[in-house]
Order: C-alpha cells, then sequence, then structure tokens
C-alpha cells in the first residue's frame, strides 16, 4: 500500500487512527502491529509469512544472544550467525535472480539453469537492515533486549517506515515503543509533516517525473540536461517526500524519528551530500559496516578500502543491478578523491564552485543510478556531451514545466523554512501555515482523484 | 507544553476531513456510469479468500475507490485548473485557445499507420473497380492556432494532409478541404469550441468543396434553415475538465427536403436525420443520425436519378452525410469500426456513382479498422 493511494488515506489510515486511540494504551502496541501487518500484506499477501518468519527469527536471535551475553560466551558466535541468517534472507529474495544471470554468463555448465523470478518483496531492504541493526544493537548493549515478541515484531512493521523507510535504528526508538506520549501539539506537527510529504510527492516529484519522461523522448542537448535536473529534483521529492510522511505519520501514534534528509542539494561537496542524503542509511553503514571495519583508524590503504567496500554495498543495497554497483563505486572515488585532496582545494576556491561541483557531481550520479541498460547510459551521456538542436517540443515542455522546475529548485532549498522560521510567531502566521497545509491537501487529493479520471472517448469520434 | 488552539484544529480538521470522506464513500449512493468519460466505473469488489491472497482484491479496491472519491469531478477540475495555472498545458492532450475554446494537441505523423490506410484505400478501390474520393479532414487546433493561449506544439495537419494525398499518386481523387478552410476569414466557425468535430457550417464548407470538385450541383447555404439547441458541451470539454468553460449552441441545418434514415441499430426508417431527443442526453453530437452507427442509410426521395454516395467514414460524417444527401438520391454511411462485413457485398447489391474516404486526421493517423476494408 502507498501512502499517496486512496485507500491508505480514505480507509487505512482513518481507521487505524480511530482504532489506535480508542484502545486502551496496553493494547496500541499490537494495533498497530496488526494494522502494519495488514498494510504489509496488502499488495502480496503471500509475503506476510516472510514477514513473521523475519520477525520470529529475529526475536529469537536477539533472546539467544542475550543469554548468551548473560553467560559470559558465545554471543559473538549468535550475533554473526543472526546477521548471516538476515543476509540470506536479502540475498534470495534480493539478489538470486542477478547472480544466477550473472553465474550463466561466467560458467557453461550453468546455461540449462533457470534464473529465479522472485518478486522483490516490497521494504525488505529497509526491515532487514532494521532487523540486523537490533540484533547488533542488542550485542554492543547499545539496547536492552526486547522480551515482548508483539513489541520487537511493531519495530520491525511499522508501516510508517515499512516500505521506504528511514531506516530506524533498534536503539533510537527502543525506549519509546513502551514510553511515548501522544499529544495534540505532536498529532498537530505530523498532520503538517505528512501534508507536506504528501504534496513533495504528488504536486512536484510526480510532474518532475512526468516531464523527465516526455524529455527522454525528444532531441538536444538542453532537453537532455532538463531532463536530468528534472530528474535530481524527482528523486529528491518522491524520496524525502516519503520520508516526511512517515514522520510525520509515526509523530500521529507519538514516535519520534530522526531525520532522513537535510536538504541535500546544497552540499558543498560530496562528503556533505552525503550527510544529507539518506542519512539513515548512510549512518547504518557507517556504525554498523565502516567502523566495525577500522573506518579512518587503520592507515589512509585500509580507509580506502573500507570506503570501496561501504560504498560499493551502499550501491548494490539500492538495486541487484550493476549500474546501483557503479554508482557507489562513482561516489566511493569522489569521497576518496575529497578525502586525499579535493577538499583542500575547494576550500581554497570561491564557495559556489564547490557548490556547482557538488550538484554536478550528484547530477551525473543520477544517470548512472536511471539507466539500468548499459548501452541506454552510453547513450544518454553522449546526448548530455554532444551539443544539438533541440527541438520545438523539447523547448515548449522545458518552458511549459519552467514554473514547477522553478519552485521545485527553490522547494529542494531551506530557503522557504528560512523565511518561515525568521517569520513572528503570530497567531496570524500561524494559521496562514496552517491555512497553506489545508491547500496542499486539497491539492494533492485532486491530483489523486484526477489520475483515474481517463475520458474514453473512442465512442465519440 | 499545553496544546494550543491551532493544534486542535489541524488534527480535527485532518481527522474530520478524512473522517468524512470514509464516510460518504460508504453512505453515498455510487453512479455506474461516468456520462463525461463514457465508461462504466469500477465495481466494488467482493472479498473472496482468492481475491486477498492473489492481491487482486486490494487493486480492485483501489481502483474501485479511485473511480468513486466523493466530489471527483469538484477535484478533478480543481487539478486541471492546478496545472493549466501553472503552465502546463503543452503536455496535456487538451489546449486551451481564445474565446473558452478547447481543441486537441496536434496530430502527430504516424508513418506505420499512414501507409497502412492509404494501402487500404487503394485496395478498396481495386475491389469496388473504381476510382474512390479520399477527404481528410485537419484538427479544430490547426485552424484556431494563432487562437491558443500559452504553450502550444506546432500544428502540421497541412503538411501531414499534403503527404497523405501525394502517398496516393493520384489512385484516389483527393478532396481538398483544407484549403476551402483556410480561405475562410474566421476558421473558428468551422469547428465546436468544447469538442473536436466541425459544425454544421463546417461540415457544409467541406460538402460544397467536395461538390464543387465532383462538378454536381448543392444548395446554397442561404437555403437552409438553421434551429438552435443550446448547452453543447462535448468531448474537449470532457477531456480537459475545465468545467467552467462555457458551454455553446449547437446548429442545425435543415432544408425543405424530407430525408428518411435508416441506420443498423433499428432498422426502421425515420423521417430527418435529426434525432432531437438524443439532445436531452449528455452526449448532444448524437443529435446527428443518432450517434456513430455501423451502417446508416439516408433516402431523399425527391433526388430520384441522382446516384448515389457510398462513404466510408468516421465520425465527422455524421454531420457531412446529411448534407450529402442534398446531391444525392441515397447515401451509405460505413464506420469500418464497427461494420465487418466486406464492402465489396455492398456495391453488389447496389451500384454507387461515388465512393468517399471520409476521415478526421486524428483519425486517421490512429484507425487501424481501415485495414480490414474489403
Amino acid at each position: 500500500m502507498l501512502f499517496s493511494s486512496h485507500v491508505f488515506l480514505f480507509a487505512f489510515l482513518p481507521s487505524v487512527l480511530l482504532v489506535y486511540y480508542l484502545s486502551p494504551r496496553q493494547i496500541r502496541i499490537p494495533v498497530l502491529l496488526l494494522w502494519s501487518l495488514a498494510f504489509y500484506g496488502w499488495g502480496e499477501p503471500i509475503y506476510l509469512f516472510l514477514m513473521i518468519g523475519t520477525i520470529a527469527i529475529n526475536y529469537v536471535f536477539g533472546a539467544w544472544i542475550n543469554t548468551r551475553q548473560s553467560k559470559g560466551s558465545g554471543a559473538k558466535g549468535v550475533l554473526a550467525a543472526g546477521v548471516v541468517t538476515n543476509l540470506l534472507i536479502l540475498g534470495f529474495f534480493k539478489y538470486a535472480g542477478f547472480f544466477v544471470t550473472q553465474l550463466k554468463a561466467l560458467l557453461p555448465f550453468m546455461a540449462g539453469v533457470k534464473a529465479p523470478q522472485i518478486a522483490l518483496p516490497i521494504g525488505i531492504s529497509f526491515y532487514v537492515f532494521q532487523s540486523m541493526s537490533y540484533l547488533i544493537d542488542v550485542y554492543r548493549h547499545d539496547a536492552p533486549v526486547q522480551k515482548n515478541v508483539l513489541t520487537f515484531g511493531t519495530y520491525v512493521t511499522l508501516f510508517p517506515q515499512l516500505i521506504a523507510g528511514p531506516i530506524v535504528r533498534y536503539s533510537d526508538v527502543a525506549s519509546q515503543m513502551t514510553n511515548r506520549k501522544e499529544s495534540m501539539e505532536k498529532f498537530a506537527s505530523g498532520v503538517q509533516r505528512f501534508i507536506i510529504g504528501l504534496g513533495k510527492k504528488l504536486l512536484l516529484a510526480n510532474p518532475m517525473g512526468n516531464v523527465w519522461e516526455l524529455l527522454q523522448e525528444q532531441n538536444g542537448t538542453a532537453a537532455a540536461w532538463v531532463g536530468i535536473i528534472a530528474y535530481t529534483l524527482q528523486i529528491y521529492f518522491d524520496f524525502s517526500g516519503y520520508s516526511d510522511m512517515a514522520i510525520g505519520l509515526g509523530r500521529m501514534f507519538g514516535f519520534e524519528f530522526l531525520e532522513n534528509f537535510n536538504y541535500p542539494y546544497i552540499s558543498a561537496t560530496v562528503t556533505e551530500f552525503w550527510r544529507r542524503w539518506h542519512i539513515s542509511l548512510s549512518t547504518w553503514f557507517k556504525e554498523y559496516v565502516y567502523i566495525p571495519l577500522g573506518g579512518n583508524r587503520k592507515g589512509l590503504p585500509r580507509q580506502i578500502v573500507n570506503l570501496l567496500v561501504v560504498w560499493g554495498l551502499t550501491g548494490f543495497w539500492h538495486g541487484a543491478s550493476w549500474n546501483f554497483l557503479l554508482w557507489g563505486l562513482y561516489y566511493a572515488v569522489l569521497l576518496i578523491l575529497e578525502k586525499l585532496f579535493l577538499l583542500k582545494w575547494l576550500q581554497k576556491l570561491p564557495k559556489f564552485v564547490g557548490h556547482l561541483y557538488s550538484l554536478l557531481a550528484v547530477m551525473l550520479g543520477w544517470v548512472l543510478f536511471f539507466f539500468e541498460d548499459m548501452g541506454q547510459l552510453g547513450v544518454f551521456f553522449a546526448k548530455l556531451f554532444t551539443p544539438t538542436a533541440t527541438n520545438v517540443e523539447a523547448v515548449n515542455l522545458i518552458l511549459g514545466f519552467g514554473p514547477l522546475l522553478l519552485v521545485s529548485c527553490v522547494a529542494a532549498t531551506p530557503l522557504l523554512k528560512n523565511w518561515g522560521d525568521r517569520l513572528q510567531n503570530t497567531k496570524f502566521i500561524r494559521y496562514g501555515k496552517l491555512a497553506a497545509c489545508g491547500v496542499i491537501f486539497f491539492l494533492c487529493v485532486a491530483a489523486l482523484a484526477s489520475n483515474s479520471y481517463n475520458p474514453f472517448i473512442y465512442f465519440r469520434f | 507544553m499545553k496544546a494550543k488552539t491551532e493544534h486542535w484544529v489541524t488534527v480535527v480538521g485532518f481527522c474530520a476531513f478524512l473522517g468524512v470522506a470514509a464516510a460518504l464513500y460508504l453512505f453515498l449512493p455510487r453512479s455506474e456510469y461516468s456520462e463525461r468519460e463514457k465508461r462504466y466505473l469500477a465495481k466494488s469488489p467482493t472479498l473472496t479468500i482468492d481475491s486477498l491472497v492473489s492481491g487482486e482484491y486490494g487493486e480492485d479496491l483501489e481502483t474501485y475507490m479511485a473511480d468513486h472519491i466523493p466530489a471527483r469531478d469538484f477535484f478533478v477540475g480543481l487539478n486541471a485548473y492546478a496545472d493549466l495555472l501553472s503552465g502546463r498545458q503543452v503536455s496535456k492532450e487538451i489546449y486551451v485557445a481564445e474565446e473558452n475554446r478547447l481543441v486537441e494537441a496536434p496530430v502527430l505523423w504516424n508513418e506505420v499507420q499512414a501507409t497502412k490506410n492509404i494501402a487500404a484505400v487503394d485496395r478498396l478501390a481495386k475491389a469496388l473497380d473504381q476510382k474512390v474520393d479520399l477527404m481528410i479532414v485537419p484538427s479544430a487546433g490547426w485552424a484556431v492556432e494563432d487562437q491558443i493561449i500559452g504553450l502550444a506544439d506546432p500544428y502540421t495537419d497541412k503538411e501531414q494532409i499534403e503527404r497523405l494525398y501525394a502517398m496516393t499518386n493520384d489512385r484516389a481523387n483527393t478532396v481538398d478541404v483544407l484549403s476551402a478552410f483556410a480561405a475562410e476569414s474566421d476558421r473558428g466557425v468551422l469547428y465546436y469550441k468544447t469538442d473536436h468535430h466541425w459544425t454544421s457550417f463546417g461540415a457544409y464548407k467541406a460538402y460544397s468543396a467536395y461538390m464543387a470538385a465532383k462538378d454536381r450541383a448543392y444548395p446554397a447555404a442561404e437555403e437552409f434553415a438553421v434551429t438552435v439547441a443550446d448547452g453543447f458541451q462535448g468531448s474537449t470539454y470532457s477531456r480537459a475538465a475545465l468545467w467552467l468553460t462555457p458551454s455553446e449552441p449547437l446548429e442545425l441545418w435543415k432544408r425543405t427536403s424530407r430525408l428518411f434514415v435508416t441506420n443498423s441499430k433499428t432498422n426502421q426508417p425515420h423521417e430527418g436525420v435529426f434525432y432531437t431527443e438524443r439532445l436531452n442526453e449528455a452526449d448532444k453530437y448524437t443529435v446527428f443520425l443518432d450517434g456513430n452507427q455501423a451502417i446508416v442509410r439516408i433516402e431523399n426521395p425527391e433526388n430520384v436519378g441522382k446516384g448515389s454516395a457510398l462513404v466510408i467514414r468516421d465520425s465527422y460524417a455524421n454531420c457531412l452525410g446529411p448534407f450529402l444527401a442534398e446531391s444525392y438520391e441515397t447515401v451509405v454511411l460505413v464506420d469500418p469500426r464497427y461494420y465487418k462485413q466486406p464492402i465489396t457485398e455492398l456495391c453488389d447489391k447496389e451500384e454507387f456513382t461515388d465512393v468517399l474516404v471520409c476521415y478526421s486526421l486524428g483519425n486517421f493517423m490512429t484507425d487501424n479498422n481501415l485495414v480490414w476494408l474489403k
């Protein structure tokens, strides 16, 4: 189920809010678990078994680590087994098809083997990573073991962040699972945040995706550049909008999740970009892979290897395809270069150079990210860097979407937020912001309703 | 911190909106059919173990809820205006022109379909052993291109029609409607403002150009008495969803001659080419010849001996056919989208003086039923 769907907005959300707030405190966690499972099972009920299995396995491993630790030995082995089990689950459901296809190309005797066609279980990359964070946090004593399987299940499946993050680390929410306080203020801020996220998705990301799609069919260098700018904006608003909705929904139920995006496109270096983009994922890899590998504490050569490993994995986490690996390694190279000398150079240059370089690097990164087919990737790069005339249809699209492209560019910076924060905190301003949210919500419903409006005019001709 | 009034307003407002919407979904009566979209809306899905387990129920419920969202027209209209105001009309199917006119975006050249359809016209001529006439009608957008508000892709109707006509290599007599239309000082009156069809005036202009090319007599425009039906909102109105666009009058041109129409739906002769009872329906355009039919026969008893015309056509001829009946004894209109028997059979039964293929450019570039012509 997607947040930007009729079923979610007008059936799921009202019912879960109603039942949650009518329930006594003791059963609110089970209510959330039940609704989260329904949310998860909505599209592919068969994977409910996978979800319940994942919960059970990790619950048992968590308890086992805890027992081993109180007995004084063997916890490390259990942790390793737990992590490997999670990786196997992820590996099977997400990467098996890819690996078999690659092996077939390499090994002649595998030619007869059929690559498994497994529909990717929704959100698996997120909840498997959350489960692993639980095991590691328990092992490290960063968080207590969760005795209640229902509470643990709720942590894994909690519907706001289930299918697209943020990846909530167990240590960050362990105490909130049992001791959190719902309040009118939190709920209200959650509503506003949710609407802003929904607006980002429906009013900015979708049109940007639309113009990117349309421009791909047109000719000309300008069409390619504006196209990739539109895609850059689409992916940011889509993803950060989803995180906003997750954070907002969390607040409606009293949870506080950490921020996942912090205006990444205003970064002056690629290093800074990755501190502002999908923060929960970079933190996860830093905490659970980069630092355990030794991080930057074991000398430069080792640090370079660590960066390559972490970014190769980060890329591959985004999808089972070579281009994602390439995309990850592209960032590894940029980050290594920055560490070696680029950061020092950039500091000496005027500030806008850094911004320009970062934005360009990120945009070219998105080209790698978008094209799973290497041939198409090459064609698009050629389009970007060979000057050709832009056809009139493309110019029309660029001009027609111009206003929205501008709005999106501004919305991707903290300009509006800073302006809003500077305004005096008067009643008038507060209600003004509220009214703006109301308008955004109405426009979102309008955009959603229009998706299904398909005049079938065949009979008219 | 104590909750402030605005927190209450936010929470209550949001929950009330969701709650009311959910309640309206449950209790509002639902329409099965959407007049504007000309389609049946999704039916309430039935919950079975199978449909639930396969995930089909989830999908169907989303489609169903999307089709039946309360105040759907309001929201669809709101979105259409928001898109228009943000400048994005160029990415849409319908453009806005001056004087509250809504026109389709330009027709795109389709080499494959063009080649196939021209070949079909050739085959038809061979099968009938008779040279056929070809009339391709330019689009409304072409006629009012200079009146379109904001950005618009260029209309190449002239180039496309010339190219199509060249492709016939003189194996068909081409009828130059475009030049006749281009000669008009006010091209806007040739087409409806809220529909993609030509008006009765536009159809009359095409008719007179055709008759002039055939050296046939035709009555002057002044000989027709015009009745006006108000409140017409056609296909481009429905598609644009810009609901504030005013409706327009629909003109019915009538002469003294008594015309009798038989269509494949009723097979009963109907006196007059206008089915005025259909003016009460949402789709008023069906007033012409009772809407689209597989085959329609118009008889004019006053024209005995003036020959007969066979028209292979799309819906533009719903308005053109009655004019042709002023010059022929019999006019037979065949719509290949619905008529699936061989045309040659028709021609075995009766001799046609003239055979006309009449299509709008948009349909000729997309319709793939012509290839079945035999």
